[in-house]
Formats: structure tokens, C-alpha cells, sequence
């Protein structure tokens, strides 16, 4: 899995490849925790490459979502594979979020 | 308002009505008939009354002028006989007028030159001049009395006459009338009249004095209708009832009644008068051809009486209100008790059987329901003691068959996944009895590679099929410890059945050994229903032979018989409860139906196969009540599977080989990429939660085996750690908002949600976490 985080000037774009499972979600929680500690309260999750996702992730992706709306800004999940948004939909997540 | 409530609500107010009413008629009729008889009565003195008056009358004024016109008729007679001297006759005038004090003029008239010596005229005329009488000679030149009516007429008619009243002018200067009686010489001729003059005023006070009522009055008429008296003066000479008649708005009458007078009848007749009611009586006055009549109005005859009514009438509505009163507070009185006893009522009704009953001293029908009353109570506290009696006594039977039926479904396994480590089978069982306990039974054990299992039905339902279907059992257990194939069993049954069978019960039953590694089936039904074979897209009865229920008699010999069941064929086995089960309108489920229920269920679990069948049968029972036990037992074999098992430690960094040993099997058997993925999820998850829970502090082995056979997925996952069983933990709530959603607890949602079935054993000091999935390509 590889984690790159784009602070763009009014948002910030964090890219996932790969798997976010429970092994390595861990180091996925510690990548975003400088976008958890700061300022910036847009998000755009770029799902281009991403793989796969169990619920060690979606807890994360839930921890960005409730940070962005805690400071009254918008998580945005882009390009999102169909086979993961089925995890989202039963997961009851797909309202949460906004997909691009 | 509050009268019409009480008349509908309260007994008294009503019954006190009823009798008013009553009452009232009756008074009413009374007062009717005793009114119309009065009436009558009244009528009929009023008309006596009249009669008397008016002959009284009539003969006052006939003998009146028949003593006058006798006195005239002697003067007459006289002067025709004896010879007198013309100058005496003012003697005999003046005496008739003197004697007479009715009379106002009397006189004795000659033809013309009667006597030469006193010229044309003589007519010698007494009449009275104030108090006095005076005496003179009539006929004049200008005094023609020749012409007047009361000379002329006597001499035409050659009789004795009264006039019609007339106003004598040139003579006695008054209203009056004349009677004339004639006078002959010796030869029959003609010689003159002897007169005498009344006057009307006389006759006019007599009749106006005939007043029987306050505003009666009479009136008399001549020969033609003329009034002659009438309280109107101006009609007195001018009008006759004929002319009057034109006046009023019914002319008939009065020309009728007029006519009768005229006609000299005595009657009576009711008319409108003017504006009233009043009846007119009239009688004639013989002789002179006159007719008297007397109008009395109906509201003077009948005063009395009106009043007399009213007085009555008052008195009875004031005696009516007494009694209404009367009757509504001695009813109220009497009846006072019942509001006491609908108290009461009420008070028993929620259960204080033992207030208080009115005091009644009285010794009639409040007595006897008071009686009753007293009756009820206690017979209500002795049925509510009895039926308690009966309600623990119920509630005791119900508890024992509680418990029996707890026992009865002890004693058969059910618990599921069965064997939960064996990926060679997956079997399911459903006991559903009719009422608390039952006669249907299955059981089956695994022997090495072989399974063991029956299904069997006890003739008839409820505690008594309930011990023969322990008892049934208990002795398949038994006898196939040391027993190797059905038939033997099922003899062995059959006798020990019918060795203690003193109730005519029986058993059906179907008893199979499967080889699990092989398919191979041995097996023997003893007339039970033949199970369904469910295999490569076929669904049919399995072949089965008959034979005959256990305990009916001994020494059958049971056929046994043996077959294969292909691999990942499901042999689906129920009773008669099934193919029976009766709808609201009594139809019977039937094989039919159960076979085309079962057509899509081979790539089914054997759990889901049953609830679908349960589901089906529900549907088809409706509200009806459940009709016989329902029992089912289906069994899937998978001899020949592909499998893997790997053993892991609790790290995470294992996720690693889990995913790669997921990858390599579902290439192996060809899953797609979307199930796989939900399959690296699903076991990803239930690893995950092992991983981090079973072993704290502590390293740990955990093992997962993952099979395949005929589309059948099937992950077992077991560890020695501490015990878990994580289908107990309530699923999150996947429709709150972001805010309010907990982190976590998704992991084992997400199992439940992409597995057909999951399961938890605790066997063995392990952790068996089982997880189904059909592989739908």
C-alpha cells in the first residue's frame, strides 16, 4: 500500500494504492494523521489505484470524514472501483460520503 | 332537556308518565261525555224553557184581544137587534174605552147617510186623551174613514177583522191596530163596524219583556212578515223578515224561517246570528195570523255550563299533577334500592365480591333480588376459588409439558453447524411439534466416516407419542452401536416396539448409514415417506421399498436397500406433518408442491433449504392452527472437494499469507473476481478478529480450512483462545449519520452480510467459527 498526501491551496488530495487491509492499515493511519492534526478541512480521496478495502479502513476513512465534517468541510472520494463501493453500500457508508 | 333525560333515563319519571297519561284520558273521556250530556240537557230545557214562555205569551196576547174583540162582537150583536137612538152611542164608546184600559180608541162607524138626521158620516169615536177619555165624530170630509182599511176590508169580506198595525192619521194619531166587527139590519145588508184600537206600545213592552237570557230578545210579526215588534223601531211597519233577509249573507235562512212563521208553525231553528251562535224558537199567535219569535244566543244558554267546564277542567289538570307527583316519589320511593344494587353491580363486576347489598325491610320483589344478589356474590366467590383451582392446576400441566418438551428436544441434536470442523457434509434438522410435546423424531451420529440418521413419525400426537418417541429413540442409539445395517436395526426396533406395545401405536420410520467418504447409502424405510434426492438439477423421490411401520406386528422381514448419493447431492428428509400440513381451507400441502418448492434449492444450505421449505409451508397454513408435528432433516455430502487449510499465528502480518492462500483458491475454483474479493473481506475480517482477540498477551495458532464441492463454499476457522462467539454481538447501525457512527464493530456485519450461513461451535476447548457461501457463477 502507498499513501501520498498533495496539499493543494484549498484542499488536500491523498492518493491510495493498493490494499488498505488490517495489516497495513496502521501505517495508513499514520500517514494521514498530519491531515487529521491540520487546518485543512477539504478532502478528496483519490481512489484511482486503490484495490481493496476491509472494515480496518473503512474505520479510517469514517475518522476522515467526521474530522472534514467537524470543521465543516467536504470528504470527497474519487474514482472509487465498483467491487469496493459494494463494501461502502453495505456497510451503509455510500450516503456519507460524496463520490466523484 | 334534563325532563327528556330523566323520562329516558329514570324508571319513575317514566312509569309516572305513563299513568299521567292514563289518567288523563280517562278524565278527559269523562269530562267529554258528561259535557255532552249537559249539553243536551241544557238544549233541551232551554227549549222547554222557550216553549213555555212563548205559549205564555201567545195566550196573554190571544185572550187579550179575544176579550176585546168579543166585547166589540157583543156591542155589534146588540146594536143589530135592539133599536137605539143614534146620540147613545157616544155612551157605549166611551164605556168600551173606559173599561178597557188596552184599549186607546173605540168607535162605531155607519155607512154613509145611515141615519138622515146625522148626514153623510156618523161615526161616533171615543178615544183617550191623556188621562182622560174624550169623545167625538170621526168622519169628516177630510177623515174619509170609507177608504180605510179597517172599514173596507170587514165590508168586502163581509167578516170580522184585525188589521195589520198602521199609523192611524186624522184619527187616533197613533200606531195601532183595529179590530171591526160588523154590524147588519134585518135584511142581511151591510149597516157599519164596531171598532176598538190597541196600541202597539202594549204589545211592544209584553213581548220585549219575554227576556229568558241576558241578551235574548223576541220579535213578532204580521200575516205578511212585517214586524210588528222588534227591538229595532225603525224596522217596526218598514221591514219584514223577507226584506231584511237581502241584508245578511245567507238570505235563505231567514226567508226560511220567515216562511214557517208565516205558515203559522211552532219550531225552533240554529243559526248565525250576525257573529253568533243562537237558537230561534217561534210560535204563532192564533187567530190573528201573527207569528212570535225569541232569539236566545248559544253562549247565554250554555254560560253556565262553559263555566262549570272550565272550573272542572282547572281542578283536573291541578289533580293530574298531584298525582304524576304523587307517583314519582313513591315509584322513585320503591325503586330506590335498584340504584343501590347497580352499585353493587358495578363493584362485584370489578371484583369486590363482598360489598355491601342495600337493606331492604321490605318483603316483596326487592327482597328477592336482593336475595339473588346475595345468591351471586357467593356463588361468584366459589366459581372464581374453583377456577383459580383449575387455573394452577392448568398452569402446573402446562409447566411439566414445558419441561417434557425441553427434554424431548434435548434428547435430539440441535445443535448447528452438527459438526462443525467436517467439510465433507452439511446436514440440518427442524422438529416442530403440533402441541407442546410431539411424536416426530430424528437423530443421526457420525461413526469414523460413516453417518448415521433418522427421521420417524409416531402414530398420533402429544404426550403419549411423545414417550413411545423417546423410547424409539433411545433404542436407535442402542441398537446401532452393535448393529451394522438398517434392516437390522429396524427389525430390532420393530420387536422391542412390539413386545411393550399394549396401545396399538406405530412407528414410520427411514433409517440410513452413509459412508461420507463415498456416497454410499445404506437404508430402510419402514413405511415412511420417501425422502427427495436432490442432484445435478434433478429433484425426485429417493427409491425407497415400503415395508411396513414399526410395531405393527412381528417377524416382518424389513427389505434393506443401498444406493449412492452423488457428490454435493442434498437427500432432503421430512414427515407427513409436511405433505399434510392442512391450509386455512383444509388442502393439504402435498408432494407436488414440495417438490417444486425444492426445485432451485440444490445450491442451497442445507439450513437454508429447510427455512425456505418452513417458509413455503407457513405461507401455505396461513392462520390456520398446525395441524401435526412438522419435522425435516436434510443432509448434503461432498466427497470430493478442494480444499486448503493453512495454520497461522495471531500476527497481523499473517493477512499477508491469508491473502495469498484466498488468491491461489479461488483460481483454483474458479471464483470471480467480485465474490472473491467479498471472500478475501469476509475471511480478512473473521481472521482479523481472531488475530486481536482470542489470544491476549499470548501467541496462538488459529486454523482455517477452505472447501469447495459443486458451487458449496465452505471456511472453517478454529483457535484454542479464549471462548467468543462473535454472531452474539449486535449488529451496527448502518443508517446513522457520520457523525454518530461508532468506529468499528463492521468487521463481523460484513461476515453476516456476504455469507448464505455462518455458525458458532465452542467444542473441545476450540473456537469453531463456520462460514457458507454458494458459489453462484
Amino acid at each position: 500500500m502507498e499513501t501520498i498526501i498533495e496539499q493543494q491551496s484549498e484542499k488536500t488530495i491523498i492518493k491510495i494504492n493498493g490494499r488498505l487491509d488490517s495489516m497495513n492499515s496502521g501505517d495508513f493511519e499514520k500517514a494521514i494523521t498530519p491531515v487529521l492534526e491540520g487546518a485543512m478541512k477539504d478532502i478528496t480521496l483519490d481512489c484511482t489505484d486503490f484495490e481493496y478495502i476491509s472494515s480496518s479502513g473503512l474505520r479510517l476513512f469514517l475518522t476522515l470524514l467526521k474530522h472534514s465534517k467537524s470543521k465543516g468541510g467536504k470528504l470527497c472520494i474519487k474514482a472509487l472501483k465498483p467491487e469496493i463501493k459494494s463494501v461502502f453500500d453495505i456497510a451503509g457508508f455510500t450516503p456519507l460520503f460524496q463520490f466523484e | 332537556m334534563k325532563l327528556f333525560y330523566n323520562i329516558k333515563h329514570s324508571f319513575s319519571a317514566r312509569f309516572s308518565l305513563y299513568i299521567l297519561i292514563l289518567v288523563g284520558v280517562v278524565f278527559l273521556a269523562t269530562l267529554s261525555i258528561t259535557y255532552i250530556n249537559s249539553y243536551r240537557t241544557i238544549e233541551n230545557a232551554a227549549r222547554e224553557n222557550a216553549e213555555i214562555t212563548m205559549e205564555k205569551t201567545t195566550l196573554e196576547i190571544e185572550s187579550l184581544l179575544s176579550g176585546l174583540s168579543k166585547t166589540v162582537d157583543n156591542v155589534a150583536r146588540i146594536l143589530q137587534k135592539e133599536p137605539f137612538h143614534p146620540d147613545s152611542l157616544y155612551s157605549i164608546v166611551r164605556e168600551i174605552v173606559e173599561n178597557n184600559s188596552d184599549v186607546i180608541g173605540s168607535a162605531i162607524a155607519f155607512e154613509p147617510d145611515h141615519f138622515r138626521q146625522k148626514g153623510y158620516y156618523y161615526s161616533p169615536y171615543a178615544y183617550r186623551e191623556g188621562d182622560k177619555v174624550s169623545v167625538k165624530q170621526l168622519g169628516t170630509v177630510d177623515y174619509d174613514y170609507f177608504t180605510k182599511e179597517w172599514y173596507q176590508i170587514p165590508k168586502l169580506l163581509d167578516r170580522n177583522y184585525w188589521t195589520e198595525p198602521y199609523y192611524d192619521e186624522g184619527g187616533g194619531e197613533a200606531v195601532m191596530c183595529t179590530y171591526s166587527s160588523i154590524m147588519k139590519d134585518e135584511n142581511g145588508n151591510f149597516m157599519g163596524v164596531v171598532t176598538v184600537d190597541i196600541s202597539l206600545d202594549w204589545l211592544s213592552n209584553l213581548v220585549q219583556s219575554i227576556k229568558p237570557y241576558p241578551n235574548s230578545y223576541s220579535f213578532l210579526i204580521g200575516c205578511g212578515g212585517t214586524y210588528i215588534v222588534h227591538r229595532q223601531k225603525n224596522r217596526i211597519l218598514n221591514e219584514s223578515i223577507f226584506s231584511i233577509s237581502y241584508e245578511e249573507p245567507d238570505p235563505s235562512i231567514s226567508q226560511r224561517i220567515g216562511q214557517k212563521m208565516v205558515d203559522g208553525e211552532t219550531g225552533e231553528e240554529i243559526v248565525m246570528n250576525d257573529d253568533y251562535l243562537a237558537y230561534i224558537f217561534y210560535a204563532p199567535i192564533e187567530n190573528i195570523g201573527w207569528s212570535l219569535a225569541m232569539v236566545c244566543p248559544a253562549d247565554d244558554i250554555f254560560a253556565e255550563l262553559t263555566r262549570t267546564s272550565r272550573t272542572i277542567g282547572l281542578y283536573s289538570i291541578g289533580g293530574l299533577l298531584l298525582i304524576f307527583v304523587f307517583c314519582l316519589i313513591a315509584i322513585r320511593r320503591v325503586t330506590s334500592p335498584l340504584k343501590s344494587f347497580a352499585v353493587s353491580a358495578k363493584k362485584i363486576a370489578h371484583g369486590d365480591f363482598n360489598v355491601a347489598l342495600p337493606v331492604i325491610k321490605s318483603e316483596d320483589e326487592m327482597m328477592e333480588l336482593r336475595n339473588s344478589f346475595d345468591y351471586l356474590q357467593k356463588e361468584l366467590v366459589r366459581y372464581m376459588d374453583s377456577l383459580q383451582n383449575t387455573a394452577s392446576a392448568k398452569e402446573k400441566i402446562e409447566s411439566e409439558l414445558r419441561i417434557a418438551r425441553q427434554i424431548q428436544l434435548g434428547m435430539i441434536p440441535k445443535t448447528f453447524p452438527a459438526f462443525p470442523t467436517r467439510t465433507d457434509m452439511d446436514i440440518y434438522a427442524i422438529l416442530n411439534p403440533a402441541k407442546e410435546v410431539g411424536g416426530d423424531l430424528y437423530d443421526f451420529y457420525i461413526d469414523g466416516d460413516r453417518l448415521l440418521f433418522v427421521i420417524g413419525d409416531v402414530s398420533g400426537k402429544g404426550v403419549p407419542a411423545s414417550l413411545l418417541m423417546a423410547v424409539t429413540r433411545s433404542m436407535f442409539r442402542s441398537a446401532s452401536a452393535y448393529l451394522h445395517s438398517p434392516a437390522e436395526i429396524v427389525s430390532a426396533l420393530s420387536a422391542a416396539i412390539v413386545d411393550s406395545n399394549d396401545s396399538n401405536m406405530f412407528v414410520t420410520l427411514f433409517l440410513g448409514i452413509l459412508n461420507l467418504k463415498t456416497g454410499e447409502i445404506n437404508y430402510c424405510n419402514a413405511g415412511h415417506n420417501p425422502p427427495v434426492l436432490l442432484s445435478s438439477g434433478n429433484v425426485g423421490f429417493f427409491p425407497v421399498e415400503p415395508n411396513i411401520p414399526l410395531g405393527l406386528f412381528e417377524g416382518f422381514e424389513y427389505k434393506e436397500q443401498n444406493g449412492v448419493i452423488p457428490n454435493g447431492a442434498t437427500l432432503f428428509c421430512y414427515t407427513d406433518g409436511l405433505t399434510e400440513a392442512e391450509s386455512e381451507t383444509k388442502e393439504l400441502y402435498g408432494e407436488d408442491r414440495l417438490l417444486k418448492v425444492l426445485e432451485d434449492k440444490e445450491l442451497y444450505t442445507s439450513k437454508n433449504q429447510i427455512n425456505a421449505v418452513y417458509e413455503d409451508v407457513r405461507a401455505h397454513v396461513g392462520n390456520a392452527d398446525q395441524s401435526d408435528d412438522l419435522t425435516m432433516l436434510s443432509i448434503t455430502v461432498f466427497y470430493k472437494t478442494i480444499s486448503r487449510k493453512i495454520v497461522i499465528t495471531n500476527d497481523l502480518s499473517e493477512i499477508e499469507t491469508l491473502k495469498s492462500t484466498v488468491d491461489s483458491f479461488c483460481e483454483e475454483v474458479k471464483i470471480s473476481p467480485e465474490l472473491s474479493m467479498q471472500l478475501q473481506l469476509v475471511l480478512e475480517e473473521a481472521v482479523t478478529n481472531v488475530i486481536l482477540y482470542a489470544y491476549p498477551d499470548k501467541k496462538g495458532d488459529i486454523e482455517l480450512e477452505l472447501s469447495q464441492c459443486n458451487g458449496h463454499l465452505t471456511f472453517v476457522l478454529s483457535d484454542r483462545g479464549i471462548p467468543y462467539n462473535p454472531l452474539e454481538k449486535e449488529d451496527p447501525d448502518v443508517t446513522l449519520a457520520a457523525e454518530e457512527r461508532p468506529i468499528g464493530g463492521l468487521g463481523i456485519y460484513f461476515i453476516k452480510q456476504l455469507m448464505d450461513e455462518v455458525g458458532y461451535n465452542r467444542n473441545d476447548g476450540k473456537n469453531i467459527f463456520t462460514m457458507k457461501k454458494i458459489q453462484n457463477n
